[in-house]
């Protein structure tokens, strides 16, 4: 077999270091302390209930700030200043991530996201049937999750706590569910964020949906490619910003993709639009996209999609790596689980 | 309004050993206030007792801030407030206290909250705080305690020096009491007992217990003696979290979503046949 380094090889490498920096970092890198990881502030589901991490997602100071600080603006406990300057800190510096890799956060970095992947390989070579795509009547249904998510679980829900509205269960929704905090805890060896708690009504049902949706979004992953990043809130956070990011997805016009389609069908988000004709060169880095790309890859036409970094193309779809790739891809789904097992 | 009154049950002072220690003070709580989550920026100046002192000695008392700054303290009615500095993270009240031909001390670390102090609390443990001194390797972290059935790891220094081998006496509030030996690096390992009586269902029910760590080294005909002091907490594994639990429900959910599709694909191949 030719041997050819694809792009997606090269994404699992890095996938595959990020994943050690954002479980086990802190072993080599930082140390054990909040302080000491890198920003605190990461577009990326590194869980802060990992200890072991280098650094961690931005959503859990958000949910903290909107309870603790944000709401004491409304209580009147704090100073308007006092109350948003935490937050508007956070946020500067997840906007400063966002311009230097934007979305890619998702697709490169993202220990969840990586684990997905890698459980959608697994069910491939297992022999499980898969759902290539999901249908437009799906997606219309599953596409505003993500904004609910993030509005509700992360901003609204907190803040209404700390104003006193909500219970201390809601102080911190979104980590109370989100399956990063049992994979990283796990993979550290920690069984304490595996758990059912009876202290309260509130703390049972969310605990029971945590455990509850690790197991659906794992069983959904052998079928479904991405089946969480779908619905995940930091996909939209990621996307109010996308703008600023010097990364961007980038379509130049080709008459040929209105019969091809091929980008979207290889898209792990179902970005149906990318396909779209563009006339001149656009910006095509949806709200969904995690610019792993893939579409790049599987795009059959010169120069047509592009990974460009601050208008510098890193990596130009090609007739020639098309060829090249669709046959490292034909290679690859060769493979079974029957062959690499022990007879 | 219905007040219930409390009193803590923090009154193992360690009179019969002598060893010089801080406490927090014997308080009346009233219901609502016992809180172990009060919310950020929003608590009260805490107050700790210091108890085994000599009020004829010579003592230094002292607050150590984040970034390292001391800030001195005067002790009154054997009580001494902790300011507030407005930094986030562990604070270090240290008390040394000399008199003839002994050297006495004791450390107690204080998580606050404020605005973030950009320093590793890796500095304010490794830092010598006192001539004798345990100190933790690591504290708990931001958000996190000391918890019953689970170990951590502390070290004792005699002037910033590792000391083999030293004898350390290990005492809680709730009445447990060992004797642990550093190793050759100077190193041991505690075990938080679970130890804890009439535990209450949820977390801001049960008030923490104190542990208290104390060793002693002779030099040059002084002797030294140290404590460090904490609070720990009910572990909620111990009682009110089901690890099983969640592990069968994780299951289930795997099996549900397994199931699911596999009806799923039925009904496709049955559309597709007709």
């Amino acid at each position: 077999m030719e041997k050819f380094l694809t792009l997606t090889w090269f994404r699992r490498l890095v996938q595959l270091f990020m994943f050690i920096i954002m479980v086990y970092g802190s072993l080599f890198m930082t140390t054990f302390y909040s302080e000491d990881k890198f920003t605190n502030a990461l577009p990326a589901l590194s869980c802060a209930y990992d200890k072991e991490n280098a650094d961690y997602c931005s959503l859990i100071p958000f949910q903290h700030q909107m309870d603790h600080r944000v709401s004491g603006a409304f209580t009147g406990d704090l100073s308007v200043m006092q109350a948003i300057l935490p937050t508007l800190i956070t946020l500067a510096t997840f906007v400063i991530l966002i311009v230097i890799l934007n979305k890619a956060f998702c697709g490169w970095v993202c220990p969840l996201g990586f684990f997905q992947e890698m459980i959608h390989s697994l069910g491939d070579k297992l022999g499980f049937k898969r759902f290539h795509t999901l249908s437009t009547s799906t997606l219309k249904k599953v596409r505003p999750i993500k904004w609910f998510m993030l509005a509700f679980l992360v901003f609204i829900f907190p803040l209404l706590t700390g104003i006193g509205f909500l219970g201390h269960e809601m102080g911190d929704p979104f980590c109370r569910i989100c399956p990063s905090r049992i994979l990283t805890t796990l993979a550290v060896g920690d069984t304490s964020q595996l758990y059912i708690d009876n202290s309260s009504t509130g703390y049972m049902i969310f605990s029971i949906l945590a455990d509850l949706l690790f197991g659906l979004m794992i069983a959904m992953a052998l079928v479904i490619k991405q089946p969480f990043c779908r619905i995940c809130p930091m996909l939209a956070l990621q996307a109010v910003f996308k703008k600023v990011g010097l990364l961007k997805l980038v379509k130049n016009g080709s008459s040929s993709c209105e019969n091809c389609g091929l980008c979207a069908k290889v898209c792990p988000t179902d970005i149906i639009e990318i396909q779209e004709v563009a006339d001149k060169p656009t910006d095509i880095t949806y709200a969904d996209c995690t610019l792993c790309g893939l579409c790049a890859e599987f795009c059959p036409d010169d120069d047509v999609l592009q990974l460009q970094y601050a208008g510098y193309p890193l990596f130009k779809s090609s007739k020639e790596y098309f060829k090249k790739r669709n046959k490292d891809q034909r290679n690859w789904e060769k493979v079974t689980w029957a062959d690499v097992a022990p007879k | 309004m219905r007040y219930i009154i409390t009193v803590l049950l923090f009154c193992f002072t360690l009179q019969a050993q002598g060893y010089i220690n801080w406490q927090p003070p014997v308080v009346k709580a009233t219901k609502g206030d016992h809180s172990g989550h009060s919310g950020h920026g929003k608590r009260k100046a805490k107050q700790l007792q210091l108890n085994n002192y000599d009020p004829h000695s010579e003592l230094e008392i002292f607050y150590i801030k984040p970034t390292l700054e001391k800030i001195e303290l005067k002790l009154e009615n054997s009580l001494v407030s902790l300011p507030r500095t407005g930094m986030e993270n562990y604070h270090a009240l240290v008390v040394n206290q000399t008199k003839d031909k002994s050297i006495n001390s004791s450390v107690f670390y204080k998580y606050s909250r404020g605005r973030p102090s950009k320093v590793s609390p890796t500095k304010i443990t490794q830092l010598q705080k006192s001539d004798l001194e345990i100190a933790p390797i690591l504290l708990p972290r931001e958000h996190d305690e000391y918890h019953g059935s689970k170990s951590y790891d502390f070290e004792v220094r005699f002037k910033g020096e590792k000391l083999p081998y030293n004898s350390v006496i290990f005492n809680t509030s709730n009445g447990t009491t060992k004797t642990i030996q550093a190793d050759e690096g100077s190193e041991f390992s505690v075990t938080m007992p679970n130890d804890f009586k009439n535990v209450k269902t949820g977390k801001r029910k049960n008030r923490p217990a104190q542990f208290i760590l104390k060793s002693s080294y002779v030099n040059e005909g002084i002797t030294y003696t140290t404590t460090l002091a904490m609070p720990y907490y009910v572990s909620p594994t111990d009682y009110w979290q089901s690890v099983s639990g969640g592990a069968i429900v994780l299951i289930f959910g795997l099996i549900v979503g397994l199931y699911l599709f596999r009806n799923i694909n039925k009904k496709k191949k049955k559309k597709g046949k007709v």
